[in-house]
């Protein structure tokens, strides 16, 4: 089955998340236009940055024009219709502002480049989202921007698509690692404790929850910076940790250092709220970090650009099998040279 | 005098006369100091489109990199005509001007929350933006009546920046890149947009980016509100900060 096929019967919402700016997300965006061209799906199209440029305003390179076909629907600032030449019926002014414009939701008249740019927080974007849907799109996809991930949150999108690539590092093993970091804390489990589920549903802060399931919140504005008060907290009781927002490498230390730490579940919402490097990481765990999530993020596909715009390439059919058998997922796809 | 006129279109670096393309280019190379060295920086000029390249100096750098100051003439030409660069484009206000709009609009001190974020220990930029004595006659935003303003300095870790603006709760941040390497600055600065999104405030906060290698353009594209670059003061900052909070609602 075709990779949009298969996207559309699972899901309603995906997203397209880059590990790395240049790591193949207009690639794999325009892979998907084109697949669901020839399938007849209709889709609906938004981003969380910028794109369809066609050069990039880093590094300089050239960089692939977005073309749709007759029938999707986009929303996209209204600074970018001016400079996309498919054909566009207005469908809705949304009031939703972008620093480059009200986004608009338009459907494609006739086949062209567009240039994308979509809202700038996740809350405009799920509202966006879900406008798209009740034009008839059947499938929403969200283009990420640079290494942006918060778009893949479950809140937003059903499931994403990970790019990864060259760019990542000039040694091979360096992108596998981060990709197979990537996938390990998009892949953590939900929570297996029912009773801890039932609590988590009505608990909107960070919180400590003991062996008879009584919920302790501390008096902290945000668990960033809180490391130290969370943990004097905990106890030889104390089983459950919810962790609201970001956790972050200081957070995690702190947490650590407790000498109840081994007997402590740390949730956090998915994995797009872990801000903790590979090593980092990878200590914890050997440290006895027990970590679960209230949602998992479901990836679709992984997709592998082999070359840098720094001007190096690697082998792909060798990063492909490398990033297989390093994250166990099958669905590895190099959309540059055309797919499967 | 006969001035030659410049043709906007087909512009050349000036050197001695209009259109000699003449350019001067200092780099290191990492080759022992030589004639061979020479040669490789010549042809390394020519394959960045300068003719008769001429090394005009050469000093050995000792662990075998030489260090040349060269002399080329370039075969390109810009289109100056064509050239669009996006900037925030709005009226800008002065400091009085920002002060009467927040009493007007907005009924309250506003919080801005600023640093120079990541490894960057360069505080100039944001030092001239926030500090009170602020920049080429132009006063830095801790002067402005209405505005409390934090400047945390340097090498601030962003998350770091992001738990100082939930503890103020601040209405704006804003975050100076000016030396980095590498590009580094990219994955930091998406890096604080990302944690913002993590702990659900981006959409209360007013999010905006400077330095000089920072445009309007890059900004908008790495999920801020606004880019300044060089030449920005405290004014345009507070202009558009205020601008932002009553356009969308966070007074």
């Amino acid at each position: 089955m075709r990779l949009i096929e298969e996207i559309k019967e699972n899901y309603n919402t995906v997203s397209i998340i880059g590990l790395a700016k240049n790591a193949g997300k207009t690639v794999t965006l325009n892979y998907l236009i084109e697949e669901s061209f020839e399938n007849n799906i209709n889709i609906g199209i938004t981003s969380t940055g910028r794109d369809g440029e066609t050069t990039d305003v880093v590094t300089n390179t050239e960089k692939p024009m977005i073309f749709v076909e007759e029938g999707m629907i986009i929303a996209t600032a209204a600074s970018r219709l001016k400079i996309s030449d498919a054909k566009l019926e207005i469908l809705e002014t949304t009031s939703c502002h972008t620093p480059m414009g009200e986004i608009i939701i338009c459907k494609i008249k006739g086949s062209g480049s567009v240039q994308l740019a979509g809202p700038v927080n996740l809350k405009d974007t799920a509202i966006i989202c879900s406008k798209l849907k009740s034009y008839g799109a059947e499938l929403v996809i969200i283009d990420g921007a640079v290494d942006r991930r918060a778009a893949s949150s479950p809140l937003i999108s059903d499931a994403c698509i990970l790019s990864t690539g060259a760019v990542l590092s000039r040694d091979i093993n360096k992108v596998v690692e981060k990709t197979a970091h990537a996938i390990k804390c998009y892949s953590l489990k939900e929570i297996e404790d029912i009773k801890l589920r039932d609590i988590v549903k009505k608990v909107e802060t960070t919180a400590l929850i003991n062996k008879d399931y009584e919920v302790y919140v501390p008096e902290i504005k945000t668990s960033i910076n809180s490391g130290k008060i969370i943990r004097n907290y905990i106890d030889e009781n104390t089983r459950y940790i919810l962790i609201r927002g970001a956790f972050t490498s200081s957070l995690a230390k702190e947490l650590s250092d407790s000498k109840n730490f081994k007997n402590i579940k740390i949730i956090i919402e998915n994995g797009t709220k872990i801000f903790i490097d590979p090593y980092i990481f990878n200590n914890l765990l050997k440290k006895g970090m027990k970590l679960e999530v209230v949602k998992k993020i479901n990836v679709a596909a992984i997709t592998v650009n082999p070359v840098s715009p720094y001007g190096y390439t690697f082998e792909s059919s060798k990063l492909i099998n490398e990033i297989k058998k390093s994250t166990k997922y099958d669905k590895v796809i190099d959309v540059l040279s055309g797919g499967e | 005098m006969a001035v030659q006129k410049v043709d906007l279109t087909k512009v050349k670096p000036y050197g001695d006369t209009l259109n000699d393309g003449m350019m001067q280019l200092s780099f290191t190379l990492p080759v022992p100091y030589g004639d061979e060295a020479s040669e490789a920086a010549k042809i390394l000029a020519k394959k960045m489109g300068l003719n008769e390249p001429s090394v005009v100096y050469s000093k050995d750098l000792g662990i075998g990199y030489t260090y040349f100051v060269l002399y080329g003439k370039c075969t390109h030409t810009v289109d100056y005509t064509d050239i669009e660069v996006p900037k925030v484009d709005m009226e800008f206000m002065d400091k009085y001007e920002v002060e009467d709009f927040i009493k007007e609009n907005i009924k309250r001190d506003i919080v801005i929350v600023g640093a120079c974020t990541g490894t960057d220990a360069h505080t100039v930029g944001i030092d001239a933006i926030i500090n009170m004595k602020g920049f080429a006659g132009h006063y830095g935003l801790e002067r402005y009546k209405g505005i409390k303003a934090y400047n945390l300095g340097s090498q601030v870790a962003n998350e770091d920046l992001v738990a100082k603006a939930i503890e103020l709760n601040a209405d704006a941040i804003l975050v100076s890149q000016v030396v980095t390497q590498k590009d580094v600055h990219i994955p930091n600065l998406t890096e604080l947009v990302e944690l913002l999104e993590a702990e659900g405030i981006r959409d209360k906060i007013v999010l905006v980016c400077g330095g000089p290698r920072l445009s309007h353009e890059l900004a908008q594209e790495l999920g801020y509100d606004a880019g300044f670059t060089t030449g920005s003061f405290a004014n345009h900052v507070a202009t558009f900060v205020v601008n932002q909070m009553v356009d969308r609602k966070l007074i």
